[in-house]
C-alpha cells in the first residue's frame, strides 16, 4: 500500500515535470499578449478585489486587441490571487511571472503590493498598482506604477474635510499590524495637527469584533469624530459600536470603506449609516467628467448581461471607485503599449513613465518619477441606505 | 475622571463580553474534564452555528416572512448539536486509545476544516447576521442605556450554569459523568457506558456554543469564517483559568478575563495588549496555581 | 554490510551532486523566475522549519505552538540589522529612519536571529516547559499572539516598525542559498538527534517518568531541545523573510504554526526525512500543482462542479483529516530514508518482474517471499 502510494507519487511528479514544460501561447497562429491580473480573491480583502477584477475585464471587453507594429495582438488575461495576504503574495507573483506575462495589473491592498513587487521588478515586468495608496510600493521600485492617489494625499484630504466639518478633537482607530491603516492613520494624525486639531489615537487587533469599551471611552473623551481606515469587514463593527456608545460625530474613513456591503450589514444589524464619509478616487454622476459617465453607463450594462458578475459586485448595481482603478489600470497599460509598440519590459516601462493621457475615469493619467498617478482632487463620499452620494471635493496642491 | 456612568457601560460590556466566553468556556471545560483533550475545533463551531442561522433564515424567510428567525433559532441549535456529536463520533473516537498528540492534531485538523470548508462556501466574506428585533430594544436603567440583549446575555448564561450544575449534582447521568471525569477506565469498568457519556457531553456543550453564538452574533451583527477562532481561544484560557473540568470556574474566570479585556480596550494606550493580556493571564496562573482557580488536582497517571 | 555502507555514502553523495547541478542548472536558466524555482526554494526553507518543529513534537515529545512567535523574532532580527543604512528612511518612513543605523553583513546577521529566538525560548521556557503536554500547547501559542502584539506595538516603532512592513533587506541571489542554509541546519540537528542527547530526547517522549527515573535531567533536556528548535526555527524565519523580500508581523499568526505542524504530520511525526519529503510535497501542491482546484473551470460547455475560490483548502483540510486518522504514520512514520530500503525495495520490485514474465506464479500483494 504504501509503496504503490510512492509510485502513484513518483508519477504524479514526473508527469507535472511534463506539464509545466508546456508553454501557453499562440499555437493557432494568433498572436496573444498576457497581462497579469494580481488581485485577491479571498481573504480579508477578497470582496475589494474582485471589484477590480471586474474593472478590469470591462476594459479588456472593450479593449480586446492592440496593435503593434502592424499586428493585431490579441490581449488575455491571467489571475493570480494573493488571498489578502503578504505572506501569499509572493508566490502569486511568482505565479504570474512564470506564465511570462507582459504586464501585470493590480492589486488591492499595499500589503501584497510591497510583498509582490521585487518580483516583477526582478523579471521586469512592469506593474499598474490599482488601488494601494501606500507610499512604499513604487519607492524604489522602478516597474510599479499606479492610477490612484497616495495615502499622505488621501489623509490630508480627510483631515481638511473634519476640519470643514468644525471638528477640534478627532480620534484615530487604526488595525495593529495593517500597514495601510497605520500608513493613514499616522498621515491624518499629521495632517490634522497641523490644522490645529487634536488627536487620540486607538489601536485594535486584526480580527476583533468589540469596540464596546473603546467607543465607550472616546465618547467619554468628548470627541467630534472618528477616522477609522480599516477593512471593509471592520468597517460595520466601528460603525454601529460607535453609534451605540452615543457617538454622534462624523466617521471618517479611506478609500476601502466604498463598499456598499458596510451599508448592508449596517442597516441590517439596525444601527444607523448616517455620517459616514470617506475619500475616494470615483463618483457616478460627476458632471465635469465625461469620461466618468461614459464609464458609468457602460459598466452598468456590461453587469447586468452576467448574473456571476452582479454577484462579484457586491450583489448590487453600485459601481466602487476600485472599479474605476482597475479599468484605469488596464486603460494605462493599453496606452503603454500602443505607445511602445513593443511587449518589451523595459521599453513598456519607459513608455508608462513618459505617458500622459488626459480623461480617464479618475482623472487625467500622468505618472510622477516615483510612478505615482499625479492627482490634484480627491472626492468625499456619503454612505445613505440607498447608496453612497458625493458629499464633497477636496483639492490640495 | 469619568463618571459612575461611564463605568457602568464599559461594565456592562464587560458583563456581556464574558457571559458569551462563559457559554463557549463550558463546553471546552467539560470536554477537557473527560477526554483530556483542548477541542480546538469548539471556537470554529461556534462559528458554523452562526452561518447556519444565517443560511436556514434567509432560505425559510421566502414562505415563512417573520416566523424564519423562530425556524432558524431552533435548527441552529439542533443542527450545532448534531455537527457537534458528529465531530467527536468522526474525528475524536477512532483516537481514543492513540496518543494525545495525535487527537489534539486531529482537533487542529478539525478547526482548520470547518475554517477553510465556510471560506469556501461563502465565499470567504462576512455575512450580515438577521436581525432579531427583540433583542435590540433598548431600555433604561437608572442613567444607562443597554439594549436588551446585554441584560438577557448574562441572566440567560447563569440561569443556563445553574441548570447545568444541578444537572451534573443531581442526576444519574450527571453522576455517571464526574465519574467518568474521575477516572475513565475504572468508570468503564463499573458498567458505565462511556461513549454515550462522551457523546451527551459534546451534546451540551455544542448547545451552549450554539446558544453562545446566536447571543455573540446578534451583539456583533456579522459572521465570517475565521471569526471564532479568537473568542475560542479566549474561552479556552478562561476554562483553564477557573480551573479545568470546573463549570463554575469556566464561568467566573470568563467574566474576569471579558471585564479586564474591556477595560484595557478602553484605555487607549494599551488597548493593543488586549488579546495579549488574556494570554499573559494564563501564562501566570499556570505558574502560580497550575489547577486554576478552582481546579481538582490532577492525578498524574503512570 | 561494510560494502553497502560504501554504497550507501556513494549514492548519497551522487544525489547530493545531482541536487547541486540541477539547481546550478536551473540558478543560469530561464527556469529560475518559473514555478518550479519558487516551489524548491520555499520548499528547503520550510524543510527546516518543519525539521526544528518535529525536533520539539516528534523527537522531544513537547507539544509546543511557538513556531510562528520564533520565526517572527528570527526574520525581524535578520530584517531590522541587515536594511541598507540609505534605506532607512524609507522603510522606517513614520520612525525618521528608526533608531538602528547600521548594517550587519548577512551571514553574523542570519546566526543572530537564531540566536534571539533561543534567548526568547530559554526565556519563555524556563516557566513553561513544566507544563504538561495540552497547557504547555496553549501556553506556547499565547506566547506568540503576546510577541505579535509586542512587535507591533507604537511605542517601540524606532526598532521594529510597528504595523509597517519591513523591506529592502539583504536578500540572497543564488537559489542555492537557502539549500546550504537549510542543509548545514538539519545536518546539525540530525547530529543531535543521533548524539547522547537525542537519545534522551527519545526517552522523555516516550515517558517522562521513566527517563527522569533512569536519570536523564528532564529541565535540562526539555530546554535544550527547545531553544534549539527555536534558533533553527529563528533561521527559517529569516530564510522565509528573504524568500519574500519582506518580514511583516502580521503574517506570523497561529495559522502560519498549523500549516508547519500539519507537514510535520504529513511526514511523520519524529522521521527527518518525512519532515524534508512531506515540505517539498506540500509546497508543490499548495503553490503550484493544486492551484487549479480554485479556478472556476470550463471545459467546452461542461462547468467542472465544486471548483471555485477556496476548494484547494477545502481538499487540503480533508487530505490532512484522512492522513490523522488513517495513516497516522504521515509519509514515513517514525522510520527514516535508506538506500538500504530503496535497494531492497528495488529488488523486489526486480524479482517480481522477473517472475511475472518467467512465468512463475506470483503471490497476491505483488511480491514473492522465497
Amino acid at each position: 500500500m504504501k509503496k504503490l502510494l510512492a509510485i502513484l507519487l513518483c508519477l504524479v511528479m514526473v508527469l507535472s515535470m511534463v506539464a509545466c514544460g508546456e508553454k501557453p501561447g499562440s499555437s493557432d497562429g494568433e498572436k496573444t499578449i498576457t497581462i497579469g491580473v494580481f488581485e485577491p480573491t479571498s481573504g480579508q480583502n477578497g470582496a475589494g478585489g474582485k471589484k477590480e477584477i471586474l474593472g478590469i475585464q470591462y476594459a479588456h471587453s472593450l479593449y480586446p486587441t492592440v496593435t503593434i507594429g502592424g499586428e493585431e495582438y490579441k490581449i488575455q488575461l491571467t489571475y493570480a490571487d494573493n488571498q489578502s495576504d503578504s505572506s501569499k503574495a509572493p508566490t502569486a507573483a511568482q505565479q504570474l511571472v512564470s506564465k511570462g506575462v507582459t504586464a501585470v495589473l493590480g492589486t488591492y491592498g499595499s500589503g501584497c503590493a510591497i510583498a509582490g513587487g521585487p518580483y516583477f521588478e526582478q523579471a521586469k515586468i512592469p506593474a499598474i498598482g490599482t488601488s494601494c495608496t501606500n507610499p512604499q510600493v513604487t519607492q524604489g521600485n522602478d516597474y510599479y506604477f499606479r492610477v490612484c492617489f497616495i495615502d499622505p494625499f488621501q489623509s490630508v484630504a480627510d483631515a481638511q474635510f473634519a476640519k470643514k466639518q468644525g471638528v477640534t478633537k478627532a480620534a484615530v482607530i487604526t488595525e495593529a499590524g495593517d500597514d495601510y491603516s497605520a500608513g493613514l492613520g499616522a498621515y491624518f494624525v499629521k495632517a490634522f495637527k497641523e490644522l490645529g486639531g487634536e488627536v487620540v489615537e486607538v489601536n485594535f487587533q486584526t480580527g476583533e469584533t468589540d469596540f464596546s469599551g473603546t467607543m465607550a471611552s472616546l465618547a467619554a473623551q468628548g470627541i467630534g469624530a472618528i477616522f477609522a481606515p480599516t477593512s471593509i469587514e471592520t468597517a460595520p463593527f466601528i460603525i454601529k459600536q460607535a453609534r451605540e456608545a452615543g457617538i454622534d460625530g462624523c466617521i471618517l474613513a479611506s478609500d476601502t470603506w466604498d463598499d456598499v456591503s458596510i451599508i448592508q450589514r449596517v442597516v441590517e444589524a439596525g444601527a444607523s449609516i448616517d455620517g459616514v464619509y470617506f475619500s475616494t478616487f470615483f463618483i457616478e454622476g460627476d458632471d465635469t467628467n465625461p469620461a466618468a459617465n461614459a464609464f458609468a453607463e457602460g459598466f452598468k450594462a456590461w453587469l447586468k448581461e452576467d448574473s456571476a458578475r452582479l454577484t462579484d459586485n457586491s450583489n448590487s448595481e453600485e459601481i466602487s471607485a476600485v472599479t474605476a482603478c482597475g479599468y484605469d489600470a488596464y486603460m494605462a497599460i493599453y496606452y503603454a503599449l500602443e505607445k511602445a509598440q513593443s511587449t518589451d519590459g523595459a521599453t513598456l516601462r519607459d513608455a508608462l513613465a513618459a505617458l500622459d493621457v488626459p480623461g480617464l475615469v479618475t482623472g487625467d493619467l500622468k505618472f510622477d518619477e516615483n510612478g505615482d498617478a499625479v492627482k490634484s482632487y480627491a472626492i468625499i463620499k456619503t454612505a445613505t441606505t440607498e447608496g453612497f452620494v458625493f458629499a464633497d471635493s477636496v483639492t490640495i496642491e | 475622571m469619568h463618571d459612575f456612568t461611564y463605568y457602568a457601560q464599559i461594565l456592562i460590556s464587560g458583563l456581556t463580553i464574558g457571559s458569551l466566553y462563559a457559554l463557549i468556556a463550558i463546553g471546552y471545560t467539560m470536554v477537557y474534564g473527560i477526554l483530556r483533550l483542548i477541542n480546538f475545533a469548539h471556537g470554529d463551531m461556534f462559528m458554523v452555528a452562526g452561518f447556519i442561522m444565517i443560511y436556514i433564515t434567509s432560505w425559510s424567510s421566502s414562505f415563512l416572512g417573520a416566523g424564519s428567525i423562530v425556524v432558524g433559532l431552533i435548527l441552529t441549535l439542533i443542527l450545532t448539536v448534531i455537527l457537534g456529536v458528529m465531530i467527536e463520533k468522526v474525528a475524536y473516537k477512532p483516537l481514543r486509545s492513540a496518543p494525545r498528540m495525535s487527537v489534539m492534531i486531529s482537533a487542529i485538523g478539525v478547526s482548520y476544516l470547518l475554517q477553510n470548508l465556510s471560506t469556501y462556501v461563502t465565499g470567504g466574506l462576512a455575512q450580515s447576521y438577521p436581525n432579531i428585533p427583540w433583542l435590540r430594544t433598548e431600555i433604561q436603567i437608572g442613567s444607562i442605556t443597554v439594549r436588551r440583549l446585554a441584560i438577557l446575555t448574562p441572566v440567560l448564561t447563569i440561569l443556563l450554569v445553574i441548570a447545568l450544575v444541578l444537572l451534573i449534582k443531581h442526576t444519574k447521568m450527571g453522576m455517571a459523568m464526574r465519574a467518568v471525569a474521575k477516572d475513565f477506565d475504572t468508570a468503564q469498568l463499573m458498567g458505565i457506558r462511556i461513549d454515550r457519556i462522551i457523546s451527551f457531553t459534546f451534546v451540551i456543550g455544542s448547545f451552549l456554543a450554539a446558544v453562545g453564538s446566536i447571543l455573540y452574533f446578534s451583539y456583533i451583527g456579522q459572521v465570517s469564517p475565521t471569526i471564532g477562532a479568537m473568542p475560542g481561544l479566549k474561552s479556552f484560557v478562561a476554562a483553564v483559568f477557573g480551573g479545568i473540568g470546573s463549570v463554575p470556574g469556566a464561568v467566573i474566570g470568563s467574566y474576569i478575563i471579558g471585564i479586564c479585556e474591556t477595560f484595557i480596550k478602553s484605555n487607549q494606550n494599551i488597548s493593543i495588549f488586549s488579546n495579549a493580556f488574556t494570554f499573559a493571564l494564563l501564562i501566570i496562573i499556570l505558574l502560580i496555581k497550575p489547577n486554576g482557580l478552582f481546579g481538582e488536582k490532577l492525578k498524574e497517571k503512570v | 554490510m561494510k560494502n553497502n555502507k560504501k554504497r550507501n555514502l556513494l549514492c548519497s553523495l551522487l544525489l547530493a551532486a545531482a541536487l547541486v547541478a540541477l539547481l546550478l542548472y536551473i540558478d543560469n536558466s530561464p527556469l529560475k523566475s518559473s514555478m518550479l524555482s519558487t516551489v524548491l526554494q520555499k520548499g528547503a526553507i520550510y524543510a527546516l522549519l518543519v525539521v526544528s518543529m518535529n525536533l520539539l513534537n516528534g523527537f522531544t515529545g513537547l507539544f509546543s505552538l511557538g513556531q510562528a512567535g520564533f520565526m517572527l523574532l528570527g526574520a525581524y532580527t535578520y530584517a531590522i540589522l541587515t536594511i541598507p543604512v540609505a534605506q532607512r528612511i524609507n522603510v522606517y518612513q513614520y520612525f525618521d529612519g528608526g533608531i538602528v543605523q547600521f548594517q550587519m553583513p548577512q551571514i553574523p546577521a542570519l546566526i543572530l536571529a537564531g540566536l534571539v529566538a533561543a534567548v526568547f525560548a530559554a526565556l519563555i521556557g524556563a516557566p513553561v516547559l513544566r507544563l504538561k503536554s495540552d497547557y504547555l500547547a496553549i501556553a506556547t501559542l499565547g506566547f506568540a499572539e503576546i510577541l505579535r502584539a509586542v512587535i507591533q506595538w507604537e511605542k517601540l516603532g524606532p526598532l521594529t516598525n510597528a504595523s509597517n512592513i519591513l523591506r529592502k533587506f539583504t536578500g540572497y541571489n543564488s537559489i542555492l542559498f537557502p539549500f546550504i542554509v537549510s542543509g548545514i541546519c538539519i545536518a546539525i540537528i540530525v547530529l543531535l538527534i543521533n548524539s547522547t542527547y537525542g537519545r534522551a530526547f527519545k526517552a522523555i517522549r516516550e515517558d517522562e517518568i521513566a527517563a527522569e527515573a533512569m536519570g536523564i535531567n528532564l529541565m535540562k533536556h526539555k530546554m535544550l531541545s527547545f531553544c534549539t528548535s527555536s534558533f533553527f526555527a529563528g533561521i527559517g524565519g529569516a530564510l522565509l523573510a528573504m524568500f519574500q523580500f519582506n518580514a511583516h508581523a502580521k503574517n506570523f499568526t497561529t495559522a502560519m504554526t498549523y500549516e508547519i505542524l500539519l507537514i510535520v504530520v504529513i511526514g511523520g511525526i519524529g522521521s527527518i526525512t518525512g519532515s524534508i519529503l512531506g515540505s517539498f510535497l506540500y509546497v508543490a501542491c499548495s503553490e503550484w500543482w493544486l492551484r487549479f482546484l480554485d479556478n472556476p473551470t470550463v471545459i467546452g460547455t461542461f462547468k467542472v462542479p465544486l471548483l471555485g475560490h477556496g476548494f484547494r483548502m477545502v481538499v487540503f483540510s480533508v487530505v490532512i483529516m484522512v492522513i490523522v486518522l488513517f495513516y497516522r504514520q504521515g509519509l514515513m512514520g517514525t522510520r527514516e530514508f535508506s538506500w538500504d530500503a530503496v535497494f531492497a525495495f528495488f529488488g523486489k520490485l526486480g524479482r517480481f518482474f522477473r517472475n511475472l514474465f518467467t512465468g512463475k506464479k506470483a503471490v497476491k500483494g505483488g511480491v514473492v517471499h522465497e
